[in-house]
């Protein structure tokens, strides 16, 4: 245990040394940083939930007539506006080719 | 010293040769235990650096995912409730509560005032008891609204905080109101699907958290409970049902019963606001029974579409009489009774067929047991017991036999849609998925009863529920409520349950209105032909579109496929609603 085998060694436990504190000094703020994203993550999914509860009290089917009544010219579709294409008249005259 | 004299007297005389050989073999021995231990190390640290490899770079994924767990841990504990396309029907807002520690609270008298100035409908003399109490906890206010908690943060009291708590919220309000239910202030289900669901809902049975699906449609729910609002507007009825059923698999798409409440500010104390017509109410149904009185009779053979009775005397049973509400004179065949809704002929048909076949075969249409449907709140049918022959003439025409509207719009759909009925449910069904159900009547006298049921709306009692575009069919029913002096005849339970469309029935649709008035319009009749069916017909109207039913041409050859009873049907004779 003497001469180069010592210097070895010793470059050695110096190179783990150094390793090792560089990776502690990079997973500090990685730490940091995926508590904040965590936090904003549950921030964000409590926000969507609140405006999901929102959203649907926004569209309450009351509430939709009553502002379709006030601001739109139109009325709920009556049986008779359905129709299907076979229920069209032919065109009485054929159409002129241009 | 023993020892040395043997080693000595073994080795020759010179003993510094015998010396020599002993030292050397403890050396041995020596150098034999250090590479022993020395192993033994080896091997310890080279298990510690396997395990360490193993660690931190095999098993990497072994580490719990901090946001997964965060996020299951917060996140909003009672489940939503949705409707059938994933409208939200209930679901959990943050909120915060407001509580106080007496003992660190400086000032009780100052607290109190500030507080109470901040806080509507909390008193001063309330805060001030709660404040001077030795307890170390007590709730001042819960579930406060965010402006209300920047306003107490603002006052800067010492000893009161805020927890951080869930109140359950129903975003469409009333909509829903009975069959969704409402929760206490701990979140516990207290009535409706809430109740029903309550260990699902908070989570306490393992499973996927996803939202509990409901089988209505929050269209449908609106519409029929806008109709429904009208209708009791407009006859002043103490109270109105609706229930809308899918024939094809007996899931319920809309039930409303008026007056309804406000689940977000439920009263606790209950009322008849809370009560659930639909599931909890038992009613005679009068008129809409003979639906399962002419099914019967045509199953069982003991009539065809052909036969008839006279039906121009009253009969007397016992000391009852049993009168037609408009007597006809004469002779009326099957579609003619049931169009006119004659009692006198129900009876008739009823005896034909015979007590016990009659309660066999409504017991089989689900109409003497409690509905099997997923809401805390349903009621026992009211069955006559014994089953006198006065009795099967009653229940004939619906009197004598008290059911919800739930069981009566189910039994109608198994009656028109192919004759097997199927147990409702609110809860949407996956496609696919198996129905448990039984035959209740033949595919043919299913075809038979939507034709005469069709044929009630073109001719009979149900005119006024009719729709250009669409075939609907249907029965009125009006029954006189019981008073504690028997039938009274101002007193009426007026409905109609239609089938529509009526040649490929997809939804039943039942209305009810607790005691309505006539008034002009109705030329003061407050019958089902005159109240619910046209009621009944508005709903269809509005319905047909969303659902996408085609519209047809009601008087072209399509809808003239009724000819099997038109045959029957004599034109020309009074009708009356």
């Amino acid at each position: 245990m003497s001469g180069p085998s010592a210097a070895l060694w010793a470059v050695l436990i110096g190179a783990m040394a150094f390793g090792l504190f560089q990776i502690k000094l990079a997973v500090q703020p990685a730490e940091r940083e995926f508590a904040r994203l965590s936090r904003e993550l549950l921030a964000s999914e409590e926000t969507l939930h609140v405006l999901r509860a929102e959203w649907s009290y926004l569209n309450k089917p009351e509430r939709l007539a009553e502002l379709a009544g006030r601001h739109l010219a139109l009325a709920p579709m009556a049986p008779q506006q359905i129709g299907g294409i076979a229920a069209l008249p032919m065109r009485a005259s054929p159409i002129d080719a241009p | 010293m023993r020892k040395v004299d043997e080693v000595a007297a073994r080795e020759p005389a010179d003993g510094r040769v015998g010396f020599a050989a002993a030292a050397d073999r403890a050396l041995k021995t020596g150098r034999n235990r250090l590479v022993l231990a020395g192993a033994l190390f080896a091997l310890a640290y080279l298990v510690i650096g396997v395990r360490l490899v193993d660690v931190m770079l095999v098993k990497e994924g072994i580490e719990p995912r901090f946001a997964r767990v965060v996020v299951g841990n917060a996140l909003l504990g009672r489940r939503d409730v949705v409707d059938r396309n994933g409208v939200l029907l209930a679901t959990n807002l943050p909120t915060a509560s407001l509580y106080a520690d007496p003992r660190k609270v400086f000032d009780a008298e100052v607290a109190a005032t500030k507080l109470a100035r901040v806080l509507p409908g909390v008193s001063r003399a309330e805060l001030l008891s709660k404040l001077n109490s030795e307890r170390g906890f007590v709730w001042i206010k819960r579930n406060l609204t965010p402006r209300r908690q920047v306003a107490i943060n603002r006052l800067g009291l010492p000893g009161v905080a805020f927890q951080r708590e869930e109140r359950r919220v129903y975003p469409l309000g009333a909509l829903f109101a009975h069959v969704v239910g409402f929760v206490d202030i701990d979140n516990r289900g207290l009535s409706g699907v809430e109740r029903e669901f309550d260990d699902e809902l908070r989570g306490l049975l393992r499973g996927p958290r996803e939202p509990l699906r409901l089988s209505l449609d929050t269209r449908f729910q609106h519409v029929l409970r806008d109709e429904l609002m009208r209708g009791m507007t407009e006859f002043a009825a103490a109270g109105a049902a609706g229930v809308v059923i899918d024939v094809a698999n007996g899931e319920v798409l809309a039930m409303v019963s008026l007056p309804d409440f406000g689940p977000n500010r439920p009263d606790a104390r209950g009322g008849t606001a809370q009560f659930n017509r639909v599931t909890l109410g038992a009613y005679e149904m009068g008129s809409t029974f003979k639906v399962f009185t002419t099914a019967m009779a045509l199953d069982t053979g003991a009539v065809t579409l052909r036969d008839g009775y006279d039906v121009s005397e009253p009969i007397h049973v016992a000391r009852f009489v049993i009168r037609d509400y408009k007597p006809e004179k004469g002779w009326l065949t099957v579609p003619e009774i049931f169009a006119r809704s004659s009692n006198i002929g129900a009876a008739k048909m009823a005896l034909a067929v015979g007590a016990e076949a009659q309660r066999e075969f409504l017991a089989r249409l689900g109409l003497l047991r409690a509905a099997n449907i997923e809401l805390p709140e349903v009621v026992t049918p009211i069955v006559p017991l014994p089953w006198r022959k006065i009795n099967t003439m009653t229940i004939a025409y619906g009197h004598g036999v008290a059911v919800s509207p739930l069981q009566l719009a189910a039994a109608t759909a198994a009656v028109v849609g192919g004759g097997v009925f199927q147990p409702p449910t609110i809860l949407k069904r996956a496609p696919g998925e198996p129905i448990l159900g039984w035959r209740a009547i033949s595919p043919r006298t299913s075809r038979q009863m939507r034709e005469l049921l069709r044929l009630a709306v073109v001719h009979g009692t149900g005119k006024k529920a009719s729709v250009p575009g669409y075939l609907v069919g249907g029965k009125t029913g009006t029954a006189e409520k019981v008073g504690p002096e028997g039938y009274r005849q101002k007193a009426l339970v007026s409905s109609f349950v239609a089938v529509f469309p009526s040649d490929a029935p997809r939804y039943v649709v039942f209305v009810m209105f607790d005691e309505p008035r006539g008034n002009e319009a109705t030329f003061n009749y407050a019958t089902g032909g005159w109240t619910a069916a046209p009621v009944a017909g508005r709903i269809i109207a509005r319905l047909g579109p969303i659902a996408g039913i085609a519209p047809v041409d009601e008087s072209g050859g399509e809808a003239k496929r009724g000819s099997l009873v038109e045959v029957a049907y004599r034109e020309g004779l009074g009708v009356a609603f």
